[in-house]
């Protein structure tokens, strides 16, 4: 019995490690860079999940309340983490905010929303630039300019 | 009347110093003249430097002092701690940020449109803000949410250097994703230290931990933390999103990255000092080696980097991240000694990539790119430029006479009576690439001839002005396109 009360009160973890995992890895892997966003509110969700799962045990009491006295009182949680996750939250939904800020900015300097395309289009704009500036430059060693 | 409120502040010191650079930030934010921003970030960086000095004193006459928020003492509220370890990274993260801010207001007018420089100053403001709630914070929550506000504070200032270089937007979704999952894994790892023992306050921790048995939780949470807090430190390869950020985004950010890998390191300090010292004796062998090596690979990694860079803000971001490796290391013996030669490493690099910041922000002017070519000469056409960047070089790579090197002495010795005489090695090798890195600046100073290179000076500011047409051309067509 408290074998299986044991394995109820962590059932939890496998739940979150999946959660975190497959948010990390859209966060760190994904070639969209709103899939990444997506991948960063998912972990963050599943710390949260994580700080609130540890402050709630299956076989709690309240303090200060006697078994039997209150039907509340074998329903108790830690409040702390709680408390602290709204904090969580709200960090969370400003960096993802600014995190979809950078996309669209990178949208209008790209035109793609691909990561792992940024890089080669800089070099190909590098390089067409380079050759831009030598032409200009023979032009201005060949013929000064009126 | 004016004398209780100097009592008021001073009692309330460790407070104001994280309130402070907020309130100044949204005043900044609300500032539609930019000079009128900049001077209110000034003021407020300045502020928070005479705080820190008041801080400093007090804890020297008086000893460590902790402040509890708001009247609530530490197992329910949330304590600041002020000790000899805050006070000095308080005055030597907010002194560096205040000559960051003032090197870095005049590139930075150049290099912005109006429209964005008092959001550049309220962000740098919130960056302070972050930096300094790092080393006050004796919670682990506070010091995740300051990690996170780091993180985004940084990747918002690089992304301003949008506007001239288009790559620093990819930069700054690199370090907002490196520096929030550092946060992260920060985070991670307060949660399983809470479920062990049900303290959030590091002292608090640090008190319980020792006493409980579940060790394996312990070791994964101290590593996320060390992990965490090293992605804040710079610590290659810990430093991917950092240092390309610091190369590729605006001058003036660039300037106060120098007080940001000084504060990640104070909050390595703070983990080690509180935390992982009152871990049992396996768990803290463990968490030794393994910081040691993370610094002993970062140091070298990020030192080829330095050596192979091919720009000059580049090279001083790499050299910045060796050189928390070499600070990491001292950490990691754990010892007076190793702590003291770390604070010591601490003040050198910080003041090395103040130097080489400043240099490069007066070479690129606009912001302009710097390669390591424009360099070629500089000691006779600018001595006082070439100097400073000389100086800045040969404290990076540690040569005698230079802070850099006694605090690198110190350190080695450290780690040797640690028995991590491998984590010595690491740094000697990266010190030795380092050197290579800085032969190369100094090669081109002093030895190249500067007969070609006032006229490519001249061409190069002109080529760039067209390069960043053809660029700007370039986004149009490429966002019409889509």
């Amino acid at each position: 019995m408290s074998a299986l009360l044991a394995l109820v009160e962590r059932l939890h973890f496998p739940f979150i490690i999946v959660l975190i995992s497959v948010g990390l890895w859209l966060w760190l892997g994904a070639d969209g860079l709103l899939k990444r966003v997506a991948g960063l509110a998912l972990a963050h969700s599943a710390l949260v999940l994580f700080f609130l799962a540890s402050g709630f045990a299956a076989r709690a009491d309240a303090p200060l309340l006697a078994p039997g006295e209150a039907p509340f009182a074998r329903r108790y949680s830690d409040p702390a983490p709680q408390a602290l996750m709204l904090g969580v939250i709200v960090g969370a939904a400003g960096a993802a905010a600014l995190a979809l800020a950078l996309v669209v900015r990178i949208r209008e300097a790209y035109g793609l929303t691909a990561f792992d395309a940024l890089a080669p289009a800089d070099a190909d704009a590098e390089a067409e630039a380079q050759a831009q500036a030598q032409a200009q430059a023979q032009a201005d060693a060949e013929g000064p300019a009126p | 009347m004016n004398a209780a409120a100097a009592d008021l502040a001073r009692a309330h010191a460790p407070a104001l110093v994280v309130a402070l650079p907020i309130l100044a930030a949204a005043l900044a934010a609300l500032c539609s003249a930019p000079r009128l921003a900049w001077a209110i970030a000034i003021a407020g960086a300045g502020g928070v430097a005479l705080l820190a000095g008041q801080i400093a004193v007090s804890v020297w006459g008086q000893g460590a002092q902790s402040y509890a928020m708001g009247g609530w003492p530490a197992p329910l509220g949330v304590e600041l701690r002020v000790d000899a370890l805050a006070a000095f990274g308080l005055v030597v993260t907010s002194v560096a940020f205040l000559a960051g801010l003032i090197a870095g207001a005049g590139p930075a007018r150049s290099e912005l449109a109006p429209p964005r420089q008092s959001l550049a100053a309220a962000l740098a403001l919130s960056a302070l803000t972050a930096l300094l709630a790092m080393i006050v914070a004796g919670d682990a929550f506070v010091l995740f949410v300051a990690l996170q506000l780091n993180a985004c504070a940084g990747a918002a200032l690089t992304a301003l250097g949008g506007e001239r270089d288009r790559s620093a937007l990819p930069a700054a979704f690199r370090q907002l994703t490196a520096g929030l999952l550092g946060a992260l894994l920060f985070g991670l790892g307060a949660g399983l230290l809470y479920a062990a023992t049900g303290a959030l306050d590091l002292a608090l921790i640090g008190a319980v931990l020792n006493a409980s048995e579940n060790a394996r939780s312990t070791a994964a949470a101290l590593g996320l933390m060390i992990v965490g807090a090293g992605v804040a430190a710079m610590l290659a390869p810990l430093h991917v999103g950092a240092a390309g950020a610091l190369g590729r985004g605006p001058r003036f950010a660039a300037l106060l990255g120098a007080a940001q890998a000084a504060a990640g390191l104070m909050v390595l300090a703070r983990l080690i000092a509180l935390v992982v010292a009152a871990a049992s004796p396996p768990l803290l062998e463990g968490a030794r080696a393994g910081l040691a090596a993370l610094a002993a690979a970062g140091a070298v990694f990020a030192a080829v980097q330095a050596a192979g860079a091919k720009d000059l803000a580049r090279l001083a971001a790499y050299g910045l991240a060796a050189q928390a490796g070499a600070c990491a290391l001292g950490l990691a013996a754990a010892t007076p000694a190793g702590v003291q030669g770390a604070l010591f490493q601490v003040l050198a690099q910080t003041l090395a990539a103040f130097a080489l910041f400043a240099a490069a922000s007066r070479l690129g002017r606009g912001g302009a790119p710097i390669p390591m070519a424009r360099l070629d000469g500089l000691g006779r056409r600018r001595p006082l430029t070439a100097a400073t960047l000389a100086l800045g070089v040969l404290t990076l790579a540690g040569a005698p006479l230079t802070a850099g090197f006694i605090a690198k002495w110190m350190v080695l010795q450290a780690a040797v009576q640690g028995g991590l005489w491998w984590g010595a090695a690491g740094m000697m090798a990266s010190a030795l690439v380092m050197v290579a890195a800085c032969g190369r600046v100094l090669e081109r100073l002093y030895f190249q001839p500067p007969s070609a290179a006032p006229r490519a000076e001249r061409s190069g500011g002109r080529g760039g002005g067209r390069l960043r047409r053809a660029r700007r051309a370039r986004f149009r067509s490429a966002g019409g396109r889509d």
